[in-house]
């Protein structure tokens, strides 16, 4: 298993939309992993192949305290049950140490492909429901930042910038 | 997205204002928990509100396990320890977790140096747990948890049920609606309820009271922004039963922010003339809401009873003095009480409610009735304080309260605190002769 490189805003790599994955075969599996692992070291409790530079539609997840419940969901389709907006104060590793307040539905269904190519679907509420909105956006090209003001989106994004300047010159 | 762990430093400074005394739970989570989602705003306030309910106990347990006091500029080390032992004798979080987290916090407090400490003292009470909790019951302060002062109060006050307050003081209270009696009825309330997918019981006591069987966020019970109903409790709510109402009375709600009992007067006969008055201007723009949301008439000003003013140079027939107390009625609703009331401040408050009577009282009609109430459960505040006032005041008689088939005799209505039910309450209705 193997660490990934995880992209970070305003990288326009994020930007890409991800296609559908055909064959759920071993490759895919050691990328799961990789991604897994890469997720916990971060320490994440989401992390979308899109932002491991991976175009394909391949999230994982653990939002267990334990860390002991990784998931994995190969072409999710997410169904809002619960419109009713919630509240929850989002971070992203891709926009690292940056938290705001993001609103998206309390309530949603998904349907995906396990690690193995089976299909399954679950109901999800609160912070699973929260992360897995959060990962799908991700792979429609999609960030958390796109939900804030402008003038607050640029401040991160200026910031951020100015941080890897400052890291290069060092 | 990334693990967050900030939640905990969010507990760690509205927890270590509560424990400076710079402000009481119900104003400082507001702005406190401001920048968290609804989601750590609910696990915000399990921690807070549990951390106070069983401050008593916890403190007793750190304070064995730390071998000297922890700095006063150090404090949030100890909230977060306080937190630790919560979560490992109140809450289902596995115990490794619990360790883990609280020094993942105490590492983003920037305070690296307590991550062993931290660590040893959650340790040791994991490995001690029975042993601290046999010590903790030979203890009655530790036990209950509540300051000493407050429970030899309560234990001499009421010898023979103290056990019972005490316990009933630390379970958390059900929300609990007053049904608006102009715009709908209880039963068909309970019913909008049920269809709303909501369960609901009657209350026992007051005639509209309605008690949910979980708490929600008041903008999610159908009805409420239209007026339908107000949250209340149910002790509070019987104001309108005890005081004789009768349309056209000149009422005056002599301390009203924010406003509840004005409202249950009002439900219960809009045909009142009511001034409600309060020396809060800030509380009383509540009471105005409460009024707008209802649709209740009322005059509303910002005065002070204990000052001459102009709004309340007349005489009313019925007066309301629902008076400042030390609010050991309501422990289970705020359990910072416990942690931040002194014996000096019940004192203070002892004096001020008498002061208010004394003020209040020549405002009062011959024949009409004045009505004071606490939400105390010490006897010092109501039938003490009361049984005073009459020794001093000839014109004054008490009314005896028929209620629920019982009399509540001559000392007043003292109600204590009851799991599922209303709060620890006191009501004395005064006559003028």
């Amino acid at each position: 298993m193997s660490l990934l490189t995880i992209l970070e805003y305003p990288d326009l790599r994020l930007r890409k939309r991800a296609e559908r994955v055909e064959a759920v075969d071993d490759e895919l599996r050691t990328l799961i992993d990789d991604m897994l692992e890469t997720m916990y070291a971060a320490p994440g409790i989401g992390l979308a192949a899109t932002q491991v530079n991976v175009q394909k539609r391949l999230l994982v997840l653990d939002v267990s305290e334990e860390n002991d419940s990784p998931m994995a969901f190969i072409n999710p389709e997410i169904e809002v049950l619960d419109p009713e907006p919630m509240g929850y104060e989002e971070g992203c590793l891709s926009v690292p140490g940056y938290f705001d307040l993001v609103q998206r539905p309390r309530k949603i269904r998904v349907r995906a492909l396990d690690r193995d190519g089976m299909p399954f679907e679950l109901e999800a509420e609160g912070i699973l429901a929260v992360c897995l909105q959060h990962e799908v956006d991700h792979l429609d090209g999609k960030l958390f930042v796109d939900y804030l003001s402008i003038l607050k989106r640029q401040r991160i994004k200026n910031k951020l910038l100015k941080d890897k300047k400052q890291n290069l010159a060092s | 997205m990334p693990k967050a762990d900030n939640e905990r430093l969010i507990y760690c400074r509205v927890m270590t204002a509560i424990l400076r005394g710079e402000g009481t739970l119900a104003q400082l989570q507001k702005p406190g928990f401001a920048d968290a989602g609804d989601l750590n705003r609910a696990l915000l306030q399990q921690w807070c509100y549990g951390v106070c309910r069983w401050f008593h106990r916890l403190d007793g347990t750190a304070k064995i396990l730390l071998e000297k006091p922890l700095r006063n500029k150090d404090l949030d080390v100890y909230c977060l320890i306080l937190l630790g032992l919560y979560q490992l004798s109140f809450m289902q979080t596995p115990d490794h977790a619990v360790i883990n987290e609280a020094v993942v916090a105490v590492d983003a407090l920037n305070k690296p140096w307590a991550k062993g400490l931290v660590n040893g003292v959650l340790r040791e009470a994991q490995r001690r747990r029975v042993e601290l909790d046999t010590l903790a019951e030979t203890d009655y302060s530790r036990w209950y948890s509540h300051p000493d002062w407050l429970l030899s109060r309560i234990k001499k006050d009421w010898p023979s049920n103290y056990r019972d307050i005490l316990e009933a003081n630390n379970v958390q209270a059900p929300m609990t609606l007053r049904v608006n009696q102009l715009r709908t009825d209880r039963e068909s309330f309970i019913s909008m309820l049920a269809e709303a997918g909501i369960a609901a019981h009657a209350g026992t006591l007051a005639d509209t009271a309605v008690v949910l069987d979980k708490a929600m966020p008041v903008r999610e019970i159908p009805g409420f922004a239209e007026g339908l109903a107000s949250v209340q409790d149910e002790a509070s709510q019987l104001v309108s039963q005890i005081l004789p109402l009768e349309p056209g009375l000149g009422v005056l709600d002599a301390c009203a922010a924010p406003g509840g009992k004005t409202c249950a007067l009002l439900e219960a006969q809009p045909g009142l003339d009511l001034l409600a008055i309060d020396n809060d201007d800030g509380r009383l723009g509540r009471a105005r809401e409460n009024l707008d949301r209802l649709q209740l008439a009322a005059k509303v000003e910002h005065a002070d009873i204990l000052q001459q003013n102009a709004a309340i140079s007349r005489h009313f027939e019925r007066i309301l003095l629902d008076v400042p107390c030390s609010g050991t009625g309501v422990i289970r609703r705020h359990p910072d009480i416990k942690v931040l009331r002194s014996p000096a401040e019940v004192s203070a408050l002892k004096e001020k409610q008498h002061a208010l009577l004394r003020a209040a009282w020549p405002l009062l009609e011959t024949g009409g009735y004045l009505l004071y109430s606490t939400c105390s459960v010490l006897r010092e505040e109501n039938e003490l304080q009361i049984m005073a006032f009459l020794e001093e005041t000839n014109e004054a008689k008490i009314e005896l309260l028929e209620f629920m088939g019982n009399s509540a005799g001559k000392s007043g209505l003292q109600l204590f605190p009851r799991n599922g039910s209303h709060d620890g309450f006191y009501y004395a209705l005064l006559r003028k002769y």
